[in-house]
């Protein structure tokens, strides 16, 4: 086994892409294992809980392994079909869920950056907790461009690839999304103030 | 977990977002990945390991059912034709010597 991983390895990711979608199980083991945490990342912070977070990243992975063999390379990264595979099913779970229900950040979940001071890694934590309420205030479209670009911290180009849109199209939603954001947060503080 | 901060209190405080670069700033300091529990990561690749064996062995299988209809196919075609042959050469050889005891 450990031979056949290493000459997986050894492919580039197209030629992995083909035995995955021929049903090559190491394959699409490579891919998984390459694209497991981003996929997590992402439904993370749009659904903002670990438990749902795992059971959304592993529906998305069954999905992929079960239309693995449908996927036809069109020139976009194959990320982007996982990240509508995940797009879909965070849609899916936000309908189910009602979408203005409010959805704490998971106790259990790990902090972001270890740090020896506990006290600021709890104050990090709570604003984190705001951003992220005042992120999921935004449209899906919006809050996705906001995560692949300081989650996954992708460029415009590839963000657009994934997205389905141009780089123009990218760059003016995320200056739309900035002043939406900004007008969110005004608002946010307005209600405490 | 509730909110209990005041707005005074926060870092996230509207005067430092005047401006598009501040809150680009707020994003990058605080949209940071996350890791998945190294445990979910290795059961769910063992649940998907499970879900590609069964396919395979299903693919197998027919395979050798279609490879055993085949051959049954073939073994049916040459005895029918081989045992058609013999009739006709029994029937053409009785045909022949009925002729020549007739003369």
């Amino acid at each position: 086994m450990n031979e056949r991983v290493f000459r997986v390895e050894e492919k580039s990711e197209e030629q992995i892409l083909a035995l995955a979608s021929a049903g090559d199980e190491e394959a699409f083991a490579w891919l998984y294992q390459k694209y497991v945490t981003r996929i997590y990342n992402y439904v993370y912070f749009r659904t903002g809980n670990a438990a749902e977070a795992e059971d959304l990243t592993a529906k998305v992975f069954m999905r992929a392994m079960k239309h693995i063999r449908n996927y036809r390379d069109l020139g976009l990264p194959f990320s982007a079909w996982l990240y509508r595979i995940a797009h879909n099913l965070v849609a899916n779970w936000h309908r189910d869920n009602g979408r203005k229900k409010e959805i704490p950040l998971d106790d259990a979940m790990p902090l972001p950056v270890l740090s020896k001071h506990p006290e600021s890694e709890v104050v990090k934590r709570e604003e984190t907790e705001k951003l992220l309420r005042i992120i999921r205030k935004l449209p899906p479209e919006r809050q996705q461009l906001i995560i692949l670009k300081f989650v996954e911290q992708l460029s415009n180009a590839e963000i657009g690839a994934i997205m389905g849109k141009s780089e123009g199209a990218i760059k003016s939603l995320y200056h739309r999304t900035l002043l939406s954001l900004r007008e969110e947060y005004e608002r946010y503080f307005d209600d405490f103030a | 977990m509730k909110w209990r901060m005041k707005p005074d209190t926060s870092l996230l405080q509207t005067n430092e977002l005047d401006n598009q670069s501040s809150i680009e700033s707020t994003l990058r300091t605080y949209l940071k990945p996350v890791a998945p529990r190294d445990e979910f990561v290795d059961r769910l690749r063992g649940k998907l390991e499970q879900q590609v064996l069964p396919i395979q062995k299903k693919r197998v299988i027919s395979f050798y059912n279609l490879l055993e209809i085949t051959l049954q196919t073939v073994a049916l075609m040459v005895f029918t034709i081989l045992t058609v042959r013999v009739f006709l050469i029994i029937l053409t050889t009785w045909k022949i010597l009925r002729t020549s005891n007739v003369r």
